[in-house]
């Protein structure tokens, strides 16, 4: 027990404060929201509905869309833009797109490296550029995710306000969606922007 | 094996957030119903039931009389239903003569606006509200 702690304490320390944090969000947005509902006339609602409220979710979703926005566009960057002195750049010299023997890919792959890796063609093309297509597939979904949460959570706001619900379409083009996305956007590119500091 | 955990979580997200994806259909309409069905047949005092604490309260200050004659005053109308939209724990009810919105409240759903007419970038104006 005592040695599994030892080798996963990273994760495990930063696992315990989102979900602090995530539990933090939980009681305090449900705070807000029966507030607006008291506001309204309207009826507040339990934590537990909360939870499973689109509200909450397009929420959360905003915050896993930021993670996988933030990787992808690490992924991608770091292989052309470089920053002098930080540990997580690439070396200046070494700008750009390596080489396959570098890369170990194709016919320098070892005898242990994945299938894919060894064959060459659209297989070792793709694989080549999995992480960034994981990181861009799962950015992706939360996106859509939080239209479909956002979408229902926004025509909520609506009808509390006597105001006609509008249609995913509609949503999608909203300034709702748009402010909620390049707050995504400004919050996944800043970690980055404050390397050089 | 950890990406396909993250894929199922948001797609367990989707599905839990689907509970507030306007299922709840039945109990606006039931509410609609029994709200225009009452001012039909004139019972002004079933009509009130169905409206919600403010709703009504704010109709009897409004009117300055009791609300089950305030309701039957303003001669509100539906019959025929058009469509109804849930979302969360709101929901818009059309009727060919009317619209009425609704609340999901402890004791179920209860209208909180009636007698609402669209207008183009403002809220509905409605003779009935909470």
């Amino acid at each position: 027990m005592r040695l599994f702690l030892r080798d996963n304490g990273l994760s495990l320390f930063f696992g315990l404060i989102f979900l602090l944090a995530l539990s933090g969000q939980a009681v305090a947005g449900h705070a807000d929201f029966d507030n607006q509902q008291l506001a309204q006339g309207l009826q507040p609602i339990s934590l537990g509905s909360y939870l499973t409220s689109a509200a909450f979710a397009t929420d959360v979703m905003e915050n896993w869309q930021s993670e996988f926005l933030q990787f992808f566009l690490y992924v991608f960057a770091t292989v052309w833009l470089v920053q002098r002195g930080s540990p997580e750049s690439k070396e200046i010299d070494k700008v750009g797109r390596e080489s396959d023997e570098d890369q170990k890919v194709g016919p320098f792959a070892e005898d242990d490296s994945p299938r894919w890796a060894r064959g060459g063609g659209l297989r070792t093309a793709i694989y080549s550029r999995s992480l960034g297509f994981a990181m861009a597939t799962i950015f992706v979904l939360s996106w859509l995710a939080q239209s479909i949460t956002g979408v229902t959570a926004y025509n909520e706001q609506q009808l509390s306000q006597l105001e006609a619900p509008i249609s995913w379409l509609s949503y999608v083009t909203s300034a709702d969606f748009w402010s909620r996305t390049c707050r995504t956007g400004s919050r996944s590119s800043w970690p980055w922007a404050r390397w050089p500091f | 094996m950890r990406r396909v955990l993250q894929v199922l979580g948001i797609a367990g997200v989707l599905a839990v957030s689907g509970c507030g994806l306007g299922t709840d259909e039945g109990g606006a309409v039931t509410a609609a119903r029994g709200f225009y069905g009452a001012l039909d047949s004139g019972d002004g005092a079933k009509a009130c039931a169905q409206l919600s604490i403010e709703a009504r309260q704010k109709l009897v200050v409004s009117a300055g009389t009791a609300c089950a004659k305030a309701v039957t005053s303003l001669q509100l109308s539906g019959r025929t239903l058009r469509r109804v939209e849930v979302y969360g724990h709101g929901a818009r009810v059309v009727f060919d003569s009317d619209t009425a919105f609704a609340a999901d409240f402890a004791d179920g759903w209860r209208i909180t606006a009636a007698g609402c007419k669209e207008r183009a970038t403002l809220p509905y104006d409605c003779k009935l509200e909470s």
